[in-house]
């Protein structure tokens, strides 16, 4: 569905992909593995056409999307919930919702789906979202990522600063959301996690893509269990 | 004297504010503060003079100029701002003063500058209120006011459009991630705004005379409209108008027309001082 070629792009003076290349299949669920700075939040915002790349080509059901503005790309049903969760803060979270299905007529049917995954979000949507917590921010990102029914749904560390908990309910939440049908690309540093809900692994180092492989095969090698598992 | 007074006040404050609102607006969602914006509103104040004296009725020489003005700021914002797109922010601005110069000139090279009587919308002898005389064009002014103010809120708070474009504000590039046209909503903004001045120079050129440099020092106070409500409130930009005419008015009367001016900018300073914020202004925070 998703196929990325020899991507490589700089910023400015600076390499930041040396040419990656991956493939997320229909229905598949890929981990993005690397420490800080290895590129993982490039390569989502390349994908989104927040960034240009220098070379390379991004295949969406065999058509490129280079040169697309986000808008385009958003259109075509890849859905990006990013680093920093890019809510609108003096929005409630009602409104949040509501620009997450700009490009559909209603999604009202979507709702009840939408706060089984989430409870919070339904007693919280009168607010603004500024005034969520870490964890209640992080939902609403990902909800509102869904209710504009992405085929493909890239995550930028929807992990990063919340407490074990809400961590553990964000992945719960991530494995409904897969089993939906909706196809992921998943950014992470925790990497235990992310195996945890992805078939599929690539782990990059310094803009390249290091290993990568079945979730089962790379749980065992011993590369990965050196330099990301941390044991 | 107190009544006559404050009518005359608020609909001159009423111009202000119409003329800050676009001013704020296109410096929280373009970032850039349009210095070329009251003379955009001049341009097409002189257009609907045209118009009148070509014999068309007022209200189709408002409505044409109406029009007339929300194109020419969506051609603005096509034509000379977005290709300095990425660039600094200070060439946008250097090319509104450069258009601000250009349609000055070409306001006085095709009407000329002498002065012109504009004929008010609501002509005929003050109407009395409470046994004080009231103008007619001040109370249009403050009818027009409230009533541009509705629509715009209903725009922003009742439409798709205004929320994705409420959203950019916040965030232009995840509202373009949800799948916004962001140049659709720069456009109107663009035309929004300018509409928003024409409105403003149209009512206030009955007032005063119709030349090519009445619209500067409207431009001056619309920004001190806008300051003083904040500079990221509409809502402030609207009483922060309001205030600076009233404010004006009582020190003409009470003190010295040729003072009115400058006191009614130290007492905005005073203001400031105090509530460096602005009237409605939030302070800035940022929480990721």
């Amino acid at each position: 569905m998703l196929e990325v070629r020899d991507l490589v792009v700089w910023y400015g003076p600076v390499p930041a992909l040396h040419g990656v290349s991956l493939s997320v299949e229909e229905g598949g669920s890929v981990a993005l593995l690397g420490a800080n700075g290895a590129g993982k939040t490039t390569t989502l915002r390349t994908i989104s056409g927040l960034i240009r790349p220098r070379s390379g080509m991004i295949l969406w059901q065999g058509k490129n999307l280079v040169g697309l503005p986000p808008e385009a790309i958003a259109r075509k049903g890849i859905g990006h919930v990013p680093e920093g969760r890019g809510l609108f803060p003096e929005l409630t979270v009602w409104e949040n919702l509501k620009m997450g299905a700009y490009l559909r007529r209603d999604f009202r049917a979507d709702l009840p789906w939408i706060f089984e995954i989430f409870p919070v979000l339904k007693e919280r949507l009168r607010q603004m979202a500024r005034t969520l917590s870490g964890g209640e921010a992080q939902m609403l990102a990902i909800a509102r990522a869904l209710v504009g029914r992405p085929k493909l749904l890239l995550l930028d560390e929807p992990s990063l600063g919340l407490d074990p908990i809400h961590t553990a309910r964000v992945f719960l939440a991530l494995k409904e959301i897969k089993e939906a049908g909706v196809s992921l690309l998943l950014a992470e540093q925790n990497a235990y996690k992310a195996l945890e809900v992805c078939t599929h692994a690539y782990v990059l180092e310094l803009g390249f893509v290091q290993i990568w492989g079945p979730t089962q095969e790379l749980r065992s090698a011993e590369a990965v269990r050196r330099i990301y598992l941390g044991g | 004297m107190l009544l006559p007074l404050l009518i005359g006040g608020l609909a001159n404050g009423g111009v202000y504010g119409l003329v800050a609102l676009g001013l704020v607006w296109l410096h929280r969602s373009y970032g850039v503060m349009n210095f070329a914006h009251g003379e955009m509103a001049l341009f097409v104040t002189f257009l609907s003079f045209f118009l009148v004296q070509l014999g068309w009725p007022l209200s189709g020489a408002f409505l044409a100029a109406l029009l007339a003005a929300a194109l020419l700021g969506w051609l603005v914002e096509r034509l000379l701002l977005r290709p300095f797109a990425g660039s600094s922010p200070l060439s946008l601005v250097i090319a509104t003063m450069g258009l601000l110069m250009a349609l000055n000139g070409l306001s006085s090279g095709i009407w000329g500058t002498l002065p012109q009587r504009f004929p008010p919308a609501l002509a005929g002898p003050p109407v009395r209120l409470a046994s004080w005389p009231v103008q007619r064009q001040d109370l249009l002014i403050l009818g027009v006011l409230v009533f541009s103010a509705l629509v715009l809120f209903g725009f922003l708070f009742f439409t798709k459009f205004g929320l994705a474009s409420r959203a950019a504000v916040q965030n232009p590039w995840m509202a373009r991630l949800l799948g916004v046209s962001i140049n659709k909503v720069y456009g109107a903004s663009w035309a929004l705004s300018a509409a928003l001045a024409a409105l403003a120079s149209i009512l206030f050129a009955p007032k005063t005379v119709l030349t090519t440099s009445m619209m500067m020092s409207v431009l001056i106070k619309g920004f001190t409209a806008g300051v003083l409500g904040g500079f990221n409130s509409l809502p402030g930009a609207i009483l922060g108008g309001v205030c600076l005419g009233v404010m004006e008015n009582l020190m003409a009367f009470y003190v010295s027309t040729q003072w009115k001016d400058s006191l009614a900018l130290a007492l905005i300073v005073l203001v400031l001082l105090v509530r460096p914020e602005g009237l409605l202004g939030k302070k800035e925070t940022q929480r990721v």
